[in-house]
Formats: structure tokens, C-alpha cells, sequence
């Protein structure tokens, strides 16, 4: 085992008070094995620097650190600084991010890529002849290692500063932050060494907050939150199918090439570090936090993935499944056998031309509609056992045509009001709400526009008035049925991206329906395809654009681009 | 980072220490036509005497109060320190400032001026000046301050280029605040730590100039001055003079340098930012 | 590099000129008769036919232009005018105290360096602790105190009272010693002006050295060398203090003027040969072409010192080609 971490615990003393203290590590238990390469991801303040530096003993004098770091089967807590000394670069050695001089500014790069060597006792010239070659094999052009570290390249630096950390070739392999201010190409030739070094058997601890770098060079990953971790769990499935709602959440703010949804953020901003919540670290930024996520911090669950997952649901929970579910209007059966899962606080797009089935399917997992066989299952209950209206409360709709959903008798205000009067709400905190309301969907709120009728406003703003009442009861699911497909371009894209930024911080599931394949690529997490009441398709939305499988998902895509042709 | 100049420097020992020092000795020497027992410059009364109630350090070789001419002596060395630090001060500071809004050529004279000023040992170019016209205290004081702004100008051309470009000032700017407004409420007052830092430094060039070139026989030896104090204690240091007539002089001196170098540390620690906190570098 | 060179042209042909304006132009602003204004010292009396020399040799009776041609040609031949009061060339005087300045000025310049930075280094290491705290408030007393005052006290504890040191000059005069027992008696007759010197600089080292020295501890090559397992020792110097000591000698040329004036007290109080003396005694006598030509000679040493750390700083701190 070489290096492993063990209950490890890291606090930051700040100046003042005794215990005034951030806590920058909580309970952190990691093992690395030989040939073993570990992503630590997460937002910057998460702990992942102050994880590397523990594990070479490098904390600052204001950390207080306690558990323990074991290294090749030393506890290092315990030795001396002497000690320590004869471990760093021997048996562990670190790459810092390029950043400022992490270099020393006077001194040329390959004495001080030799001078671990020549601590150890080598002579002069061996170790400048073992690290010339070791500058080599990192491409550092032969004669470009007597310069200073200013005269190279950022790439170049970070790359001797990985060949310092290999010239010694030590069993572990500590890298913070290795690629985060180099260029592709050099990112890519970084990736390589670290798999061979891997491959060639050594422990390797990657800090990073590129998901698609850690996905591409380690073997597990393992996602930091505010000092704790989450999830961790095997890199491959780290941009597909992470368990973890936060997880889930970077991979939305991550910008991967394939991906064309636009970049969400993690809803609200991490917690004080000062003090610690009751429950779950998360449950303030969750997007499916339950009673139990406030009472008490949560334990770690083993995923069916072969990761762990550190959440009360068990990970991303499922909102709404439906189950074999058909439905005939007379004798056209409109869906046949249907199967699908949306999860909490997930986007799943519905695409398929008119007549396939994907607006049955919205109305009928928003009960609107019920099926001939087959179950809807609800947060586990299933949706028949569910009362009608309260059901309706939890989720709201956006339709088509703003024009036809809203009554031309109902002004701006009564239109918006009309929910909370339909479930008996209407009190004297609703005009707030309703304000509120309008806000969010950046419609005026003086009086005078609330008391406008439908034929007064365009059809982007009686848009937002539909959203707005669709959101007015606070639903935990917004069904957008072709919601955007009756606007022209901008306003379209104006209200496409106030939907998503609803979502984003309401952190609610969504389900849009749509024709235009186009549009669910920009919105959604995932696409199902619909034709002739099947569904054909069902993936991560950037597989199917990169990788469409079946031949009608094909046909759409051709359709899309083909159409994007003739326009210009 | 916000820093509350006077919270912090009434935390700082040294500044403290440094402040009271100044105070004390300044207000003896504001007071200095009050509380001195005799008329210093009296010299009716017998030369030499050593220390007495009636002369607390005894008279000196043409029997002036030795105690009296102390006080009123540390009286010419704050008034020069303080009237060249002001005097530099707002010439740098006006420089500075200017240099830096202005730019172009004025900024490039005005900048080649400075570098060129501080390859000149200002002292000797005092000692020629002073040499040629026998000048009086005043204007000693106005050429001092003219070759010693050097200094505040190139920190204060530095700092304004820096807040130049700082948002909150180009976001005034936007908004149609006049340059006036700007400078009176966004440049003077970010200027605060480098005019505090350049006055008390220069406060100390000029109170050490003062008595080094009366020392020297530069000004007019009718002037109290520590610097003539001790130049003539030296003549007479056979008679065994030192603990009553040269050593309170040197010390008064020094203990006006040494509060003013106490106060320019603590300034510069507390307005440094970067020098605030521990050594967060690892145990090793 | 072109810029940085045209910007130090500028200066040094600033410099000059401020240093022509002084010699030159002043005397020649002032009110009444030059000669009068120059030559007139306390012991001197200009007689007619002197008069009359001297306004040949300064060509007062041609136009400001030509007078100016001719000084610029007298002070390319290294002439700097001659002193009436102590009857011999400027130039001769100045060359005769230089020595004696350089051997205390360089001496003082490097020992409080090495003391002053070793301090700094030592200083900052274990900042905040008690030999950290104590270190730095004498070295804030000891910067605050004069030359001037220092050398007052050491002259009178050490050489007047004690009678442990000479009290004047730079080496027993007609004693016609030879050898080590010269070079001794030498020394002797330093020690006293050395010390007041070095212990005058080394607080502004100490604490230039300090200071830089806590902001470099905390950059990050300071922790690579740490993880790298380097020695303690060769962290302190060959990483941070080596990097620390920059700052140094960017600072030198602002130091000399620093320097110059407390030699000037010191050389005084302790009646030491050199320039300083000299000038004390150039201002005693009221010699102003002394004067002049010492203002100039320290005005020159200067420049030249600016230009040859300008050229060595390049070797010190490789980046500073880039960062111009």
C-alpha cells in the first residue's frame, strides 16, 4: 500500500482566537495502490491542494493536522523533520501547478531538476547527465535545459517540473493541478507519462479540477466537496453516469468538446468553512435533499458502479420512472411498451417528430393522462396512488402556445395568480409571490404590466407569464411542452436560457418536449428518442449527437444539419 | 484587504513606543520658550558650571543654560523636520500624482528628474548651496525639501498608475465623476500610507541634515542647534564637559531619530499587506 | 534593452547637467562678482593681479557659451580648479583624500552587507519568535541613531576616555613604520571610523533583507525545494536568500548617498584623511572650488558605481533582460 490517507483531518488556524479554525480536510480515509492512478476533483477551495501538500507533510504552520498519512507503510505523522526530509522526492514526490515561480527564478532549470540527485549524494556530473536525458524524454529540446525558468514556455515549465519529479524515480507521484495552465498538446503528452508511469508501477495522486483529464488518466476519482468527500468512483463512468447530485452538477459546469448544453454551475455557493452543518454538507446546494439530509451527516454507499457514494438517497436519486407503459387513442396505439427514468434535478429531452408519441408521454408522467398498462412510479409511490391535485401541485407545465394557455380574459396578474386560487392558496402574501415571480422571468412588476391583457404583450413576454405561472406553486418537476418552438430565434433563445437558469437554481427536474433535436442538444442531459411510440434511443444527450446509434436518431441529426445548410 | 490605519498602528508596540517617544520629545520643544528655566541665549552667568538645581546640566563655555539651549534646540530640529517633511511631501506628492494622470512627456521629465536627483548626494549639493549664499534657516529648509522628493514622487506616480486601472475608479469614471471627484475621493486617500511613510522618513533625513550641517559649521552659529551643541561640546572635552553637555545632546538627537525610525517600521508593517502574517511556509 | 539604455543615458546626462548647473551656472546667478563670490575664502585675499589670472583662466571676460567650452575642456583634462587656501590643484587634494575614503567606504559597504543580509536571512527564518523580536527592535534602535551621534560616543568612550583607539588621522604620523607593523597601524587608526560606519548601514540591510526575505519564503519555489527534501540550510541560502538578496543591489545606488553622508560625519568627527574631511574643511575655509570639485568627483563615483552594478545586476538576476 503506499500511500494511503487515514482519517486524515486538516484545519487552518486563522489569526486571533485559539479555535478560530476553517476546516480545510474532514475525515479523509484514500488508499492508492501500485500502478493505481487517483483524481481528486472538485471546486477550488474544496481541499484538493491542501490533500497534496498533507501527503508530503508540507502544511503550513497554522494547519493542524491530525490522523494520519502512511507511506509505504510509515505513518509520517510520526517522524521527525529529518526524517521527513529523506522521504520527499525519494519515496514521494510532487509536480506543483505552473503557476508564478514555482521555479526558482534564478537558477537554471536542469541544476534544479539534478539537485534532488545530488542531495542524495551523486556526483555533479551524473546527476546533470541523468537529468539531461530526463529533460529529453520530457521533449525539452537538448540546450533549452541550460536556460531559466523564465525563458521557457508554460508548457515547457510544467514539464520540467514533472521531469524533476521523475528523476528520482520514486514510487509515488503526487500532481496538483499538473495541467491546468498548459496548452492541449502538452495536456495530451502529460496524460501519456502519467499512464506510463502508472503502467509502470507507480502510485499516482492526480489533483485536478479538469474532469475530462482525470477521467482521461486515472483509474478512480474521487470528487471533493468542501473537504469532503462525496463520491468516488471509477473515471470512465465520471462524465456519463456519476452517482452524486454534486458530482453531476460539475460535470454540468465542466466544458468537455462533445458536449453542447450550456454550462450550468453548481446552484448557490459552497459553505462557510468556520462553521460546520448539522446533516449533509450538501444538503444547502442539493437538488433532492430530504428531511434527513438537514438531521444528520450521511454515510457511504456502495454503488452498483463499484464506487462509493456518500449520500442519505443513495446517490441521484429517481424522480419519476415509467414502467411498460402503453396508451391507445381508439385503435392507434400512440406508445407501445415504454420505458424510461428521470432522475432529480435532471434535464431529459423528448424528441421525435409529430405523432411519435413524446407529448402522450409528458402528459402522462405529469398525470394529466392515464395509462392503458403499464405503472408511473413517483418518488417510489406509485402515481395512481397519488391524490390528483396534490400531484398537479408538484408539476407545472409550459405549453406550446402561450396565446391558447392563457386566457385572453386574465390579465398578466390574474393569469399568474390562477394556480394558487385553483389550489385554495390565494392569500395576502401572494401578490408578493406573484412579483417575485415576475422578476425571475424578467417581466416588469409594476402595476400597470400586471394589469396588461394577453393581446397587450408579445409572445416571448406572455412566454414568460406562462413560465412564471407554471413555477408560481414552487413544482419539483416543469414539463415544457415545444415551449419555445412558436418564438422566433432570439426571443426563442432568450427563453430557453431562462428556463435552464430556473432550473439551475431551483435545482427541479425538467422534461422538454421537442421536434427540434437542435434545441435538446443545447438544453438537456439527456435525449430520449421517440418514433412510432418506441423509444429508440435513450442516452447522455452528448453520445447521441457524437454517436447516434439508431437510424432514425441518424435521420434527425442529418435532418438538423442538412437544414442548418440550406439556410446559409 | 481594508486596513484601519489607526486601530492597527494602536496595536503595533513599536509604533507605539515609536509615537509616544515623538510626542513627548515635540511637545517639549513646542513648549520649549515656557519651560526653560533661563533665557538661553543669557550669557551672564558664569562658564562651566556643572550641574545645579538652579542649571540642571550646568552652563557652557560662555555660560549659556545648557538645559535651556537643549530645549530650544530640540525645538529648531522639530521644526526643520517637520517643515522640510511637509514641504517634500507635497511636492512629491503633486509630482507624483500629476505625473502619473498627465503622463507623456511631463511624466518622462518629471520621472528623469527623480532618477536623476537620487544619483545626487544631497547633502553635498546643501553644503555648496549653503556655502555660496549663507542662507537663512528658511531656505534651507525649501532647498532641502526640493532635492529630497524624490523619492515620495516615484512611490506615488507608482501607486496612482496602479489605481488607474482599478475598476472601482474606471466604474467613477463611467458613472461622469470629474477628475476632481476622483482624486479627492478615490486617489488622494489610497495615497494616505505612502504620504504618512515619505513624511515621517523625511522628517528624519531632514532632522538628521539639520544638525549634521550645523555640526559642520553651516548654519548660523547663533541658532540653537543640537548639531552646534555638540560641535562645540567637542571642543571642550578636556574640561570634562561630556556627561552634561555632549551626551544629552547626542541622546536627544538620537532618541528623535530612533522615535521616528520606530514610527516608519511600524507604518510600513501595517500598510504592507504582504508582510502581514506568519512565516506559512512548512515546518521543516 | 534599447529603452532601458536611452533611459539610463538620460539620467547620467541629467545627472550632469544638475551637477553643471551647480558648479557652473550658480556661482555665475549670483548677485555681485563672480571671482569674488568663488575665491573669497577666510584667508584668502584676491589681489589684482590674481584677479586678473582668474578671469583669464575662466574666459569671464568672453561670452556664457565660450566660458562654458572652456570649463567643460578643464574638467575633461581632470582639472577641477585650484584651491587658494590650501595652494594646490583641486584635483591633487581629492586624490590625495580618496584612498583613504574608498578603503572606508568599500570596507564598511561590504562588511555591513554580509552582516546586515545574514541577519536578514537569519532574522526572517524564525520571524516572530523572541531572537526575531529582539534582533529587530535594536536594529530599529541602532538604524535610528545618527552616524553623527555614533560616532560622537564611540570617539569619546573609546578614544578620549578610554584611550583605546587614536583619536585622529589614518596613521601615526612620522612614525615611518614599514610593513605588517604599517599595515597595523592602519588598521588601527580604522577600526573606530570602520565600525561607526558598518553599524550605521547594517539596520537599512538588515531590514531591506528582512523584509524581502518574508515575502520570498512564501513563494512557491520555496516549497518545491522543501519537497524536494532539500537541506534546511541550502533552502535558507541557495533558494530564498538568494533570491531575497536582489532588492540589494537595485538599492545600492539610492544607499550610496546614504553612505556618502555619514562618511562625511564620521571622516570629520574622527579627523580621518579622506573626502569627507576634506570637505569639512573646504566648508571651515569657505573653499568653494574644493567644494565643487568634490561634489563633482562623488557626483562621477556615483554614476560609474550605478553603471558597473547596472552591468553586474544582469548576472545576478537573469530575467532582467525580460523585465524591461
Amino acid at each position: 500500500m503506499p500511500l494511503q490517507f487515514k482519517n486524515l483531518n486538516v484545519k487552518y488556524r486563522l489569526s486571533g482566537a485559539e479555535d478560530n479554525t476553517i476546516t480545510a480536510l474532514n475525515n479523509i480515509s484514500l488508499k492508492i495502490n501500485e500502478g493505481e492512478c487517483v483524481s481528486i476533483v472538485g471546486e477550488s477551495g474544496s481541499g484538493k491542494t491542501t490533500l497534496a501538500l498533507a501527503s508530503m507533510k508540507l502544511l503550513s504552520q497554522n494547519a493542524i493536522m491530525t490522523g494520519s498519512v502512511v507511506i509505504n507503510g510509515v505513518d509520517t505523522s510520526e517522524l521527525s523533520s529529518e526524517e521527513m526530509r529523506k522521504i520527499r522526492w525519494n519515496e514521494i514526490s510532487i509536480v506543483f501547478q505552473n503557476y508564478g515561480d514555482v521555479l526558482n527564478p534564478v537558477h537554471k532549470i536542469i541544476n534544479q531538476v539534478a539537485e534532488p540527485l545530488i542531495k542524495n549524494g551523486e556526483s555533479r556530473n551524473t546527476a546533470l547527465d541523468k537529468s539531461s536525458k530526463m529533460l529529453d524524454y520530457m521533449k525539452i529540446k537538448t540546450g533549452r535545459s541550460m536556460l531559466y525558468p523564465h525563458q521557457l514556455s508554460a508548457g515547457e515549465r510544467q514539464r520540467v517540473l514533472m521531469a524533476m519529479a521523475l528523476i528520482t524515480d520514486p514510487g509515488m507521484l503526487v500532481l496538483d493541478e499538473p495541467v491546468a495552465s498548459v496548452d492541449a498538446i502538452t495536456k495530451l503528452y502529460l496524460a501519456e507519462v502519467i499512464r506510463k508511469q502508472v503502467n509502470l508501477g507507480k502510485a499516482v495522486l492526480l489533483i485536478t479540477h479538469d474532469l475530462s483529464f482525470a477521467a482521461l488518466c486515472s483509474d478512480y476519482t474521487v470528487v471533493l466537496y468542501s473537504g469532503n468527500i462525496l463520491e468516488s468512483l471509477p473515471s470512465e463512468e465520471l462524465l456519463d453516469a456519476p452517482r452524486h447530485p454534486y458530482t453531476r452538477a460539475l460535470v454540468r459546469s465542466f466544458p468537455v468538446m462533445e458536449r453542447a448544453k450550456d454550462l450550468a454551475g453548481v446552484r448557490g455557493a459552497p459553505p462557510s468553512q468556520t462553521s460546520t452543518p448539522k446533516g449533509c454538507i450538501f444538503q444547502p446546494r442539493c437538488t433532492q435533499s430530504i428531511d434527513v439530509c438537514l438531521e444528520r451527516s450521511p454515510q457511504a454507499v456502495s454503488t452498483n458502479g463499484g464506487g462509493v457514494v456518500v449520500c442519505h438517497r443513495g446517490g441521484i436519486a429517481t424522480m419519476i420512472s415509467v414502467e411498460n407503459i402503453s396508451k391507445s387513442y381508439k385503435d392507434i396505439e400512440v406508445l407501445k411498451d415504454v420505458s424510461l427514468k428521470l432522475d432529480e434535478g435532471e434535464i431529459l429531452a423528448l424528441v421525435g417528430e409529430t405523432g411519435s408519441g413524446k407529448t402522450t408521454l409528458a402528459y402522462l408522467i405529469a398525470g394529466t393522462i392515464k395509462p392503458d398498462g403499464g405503472k408511473i412510479i413517483f418518488r417510489e409511490k406509485g402515481l395512481d396512488k397519488i391524490d390528483r391535485k396534490e400531484f398537479a401541485k408538484m408539476v407545472g407545465i409550459v405549453y406550446q402556445s402561450p396565446r391558447d394557455s392563457i386566457s385572453h380574459r386574465f390579465s398578466v396578474f390574474e393569469a399568474i395568480a390562477e394556480p394558487l386560487v385553483i389550489h385554495n392558496a390565494f392569500d395576502n402574501e401572494s401578490a408578493g409571490k406573484i412579483k417575485n415571480a415576475l422578476r425571475e422571468v424578467q417581466l416588469p412588476v409594476d402595476d400597470y404590466f400586471m394589469r396588461k391583457y394577453p393581446h397587450e404583450l408579445s409572445g416571448g413576454e406572455l412566454q414568460r407569464v406562462a413560465i412564471a405561472r407554471a413555477l408560481i406553486l414552487e413544482p419539483d418537476l416543469l414539463i415544457a411542452d415545444e415551449a419555445t418552438s412558436f418564438l422566433d430565434p432570439s426571443v426563442q433563445a432568450k427563453i430557453l436560457r431562462l428556463l435552464l437558469n430556473l432550473q439551475n437554481e431551483r435545482g427541479i427536474s425538467m422534461i422538454f418536449v421537442t421536434h427540434d433535436i437542435g434545441v435538446a442538444r443545447k438544453v438537456s442531459d439527456r435525449v430520449a428518442v421517440l418514433h412510432d411510440g418506441r423509444i429508440v434511443e435513450n442516452s447522455p444527450t452528448h453520445h447521441i449527437i457524437e454517436n447516434p446509434q439508431h437510424e432514425y436518431t441518424k435521420r434527425l441529426i442529418d435532418a438538423v444539419k442538412s437544414s442548418k445548410i440550406s439556410d446559409l | 484587504m481594508h486596513i484601519r490605519p489607526f486601530q492597527e498602528f494602536k496595536k503595533n508596540r513599536i509604533g507605539v513606543t515609536g509615537l509616544v517617544m515623538f510626542l513627548l520629545l515635540s511637545t517639549t520643544a513646542i513648549l520649549a520658550p515656557a519651560i526653560a528655566p533661563h533665557d538661553p541665549w543669557d550669557y551672564s552667568d558664569r562658564s562651566f558650571q556643572p550641574s545645579s538645581m538652579n542649571h540642571l546640566l550646568g552652563t557652557n563655555d560662555i555660560g549659556y543654560d545648557i538645559f535651556s539651549e537643549l530645549l530650544w534646540a530640540l525645538r529648531t530640529s522639530v521644526f526643520f523636520g517637520v517643515s522640510v517633511a511637509a514641504i517634500a511631501c507635497t511636492i512629491g506628492l503633486i509630482l507624483g500624482v500629476s505625473a502619473a494622470l498627465v503622463g507623456g512627456l511631463y511624466d518622462l521629465v518629471v520621472m528623469r528628474i527623480v532618477d536623476a536627483l537620487l544619483a545626487i548626494p544631497s547633502i553635498l549639493v546643501l553644503i555648496l548651496i549653503a556655502a555660496y549664499f549663507r542662507p537663512s534657516t528658511m531656505i534651507l529648509v525649501i532647498t532641502l525639501s526640493l532635492i529630497i522628493w524624490q523619492t515620495i514622487a516615484r512611490g506615488v506616480r507608482a501607486q496612482t498608475l496602479s489605481l488607474k486601472t482599478k475598476l472601482h475608479i474606471k466604474a467613477a469614471r463611467n458613472m461622469g465623476a470629474s477628475t476632481v471627484y476622483i482624486m479627492r475621493k478615490h486617489i488622494l486617500p489610497e495615497l494616505f500610507p505612502l504620504y504618512a511613510m515619505g513624511f515621517v522618513t523625511k522628517a528624519r533625513i531632514a532632522v538628521f541634515m539639520e544638525a549634521g550641517l550645523s555640526f559642520l559649521g553651516i548654519f548660523d552659529p547663533t541658532t540653537k542647534s543640537l548639531g552646534i551643541m555638540m560641535s562645540y561640546a567637542m571642543r571642550y572635552l578636556y574640561l570634562d564637559v561630556w556627561f552634561n553637555w555632549l551626551l544629552p545632546a547626542v541622546l536627544s538627537l538620537s532618541m528623535l531619530i530612533v522615535s521616528l525610525a520606530l514610527i516608519s517600521y511600524a507604518i510600513e508593517e501595517i500598510f504592507d499587506p504582504r508582510l502581514k502574517g506568519g512565516n506559512n511556509a512548512a515546518t521543516v | 534593452m534599447r529603452n532601458r539604455t536611452t533611459k539610463i543615458v538620460t539620467i547620467y546626462l541629467l545627472t550632469i547637467f544638475f551637477l553643471l548647473f551647480l558648479n557652473f551656472l550658480l556661482p555665475r546667478l549670483l548677485p555681485g562678482d563672480v571671482i569674488l563670490a568663488m575665491y573669497s575664502g577666510y584667508e584668502v585675499t584676491i589681489t589684482d593681479e590674481l584677479y586678473n589670472e582668474l578671469v583669464q583662466l575662466h574666459g569671464l571676460n568672453k561670452p556664457i557659451h565660450v566660458q562654458f567650452f572652456i570649463y567643460l575642456v578643464q574638467l575633461a583634462h581632470g582639472n577641477l580648479g585650484y584651491s587658494y587656501i590650501c595652494h594646490a590643484p583641486t584635483t591633487t587634494l581629492i586624490m590625495d583624500a580618496l584612498p583613504w575614503t574608498l578603503l572606508l567606504v568599500c570596507t564598511s559597504f561590504v562588511l555591513s552587507a554580509i552582516i546586515g543580509m545574514i541577519l536578514g536571512v537569519e532574522s526572517s527564518w524564525v520571524r516572530g519568535k523572541r531572537t526575531d523580536q529582539s534582533l529587530l527592535v535594536s536594529m530599529l534602535v541602532v538604524d535610528g541613531v545618527p552616524s553623527l551621534a555614533m560616532g560622537i560616543l564611540f570617539l569619546t568612550i573609546f578614544s578620549l576616555y578610554g584611550g583605546w583607539f587614536p583619536t585622529s588621522g589614518a596613521m601615526t604620523p612620522y612614525s615611518n613604520l614599514a610593513g605588517i607593523a604599517h599595515i597595523k597601524d592602519i588598521l588601527w587608526h580604522l577600526i573606530l571610523p570602520l565600525t561607526t560606519l558598518t553599524l550605521s548601514q547594517i539596520p537599512g540591510d538588515y531590514l531591506l533583507i528582512r523584509n524581502s526575505m518574508i515575502l520570498t519564503i512564501r513563494e512557491p519555489y520555496v516549497l518545491t525545494a522543501r519537497a524536494k527534501g532539500i537541506k534546511e540550510r541550502k533552502i535558507k541560502y541557495f533558494h530564498a536568500a538568494r533570491n531575497a538578496i536582489l532588492p540589494f543591489f537595485t538599492r545600492i545606488g539610492i544607499r550610496l548617498a546614504y553612505v556618502i553622508t555619514g562618511v562625511l560625519f564620521i571622516e570629520t568627527i574622527f579627523a580621518y584623511p579622506g573626502l569627507g574631511l576634506l570637505t569639512y574643511n573646504a566648508i571651515s575655509n569657505r573653499d568653494l572650488p574644493l567644494l565643487q570639485g568634490i561634489l563633482t568627483v562623488s557626483v562621477l563615483l556615483v554614476l560609474l558605481i550605478n553603471i558597473v552594478v547596472d552591468l553586474l545586476y544582469k548576472k545576478i538576476d537573469p530575467r532582467v533582460e525580460y523585465a524591461y
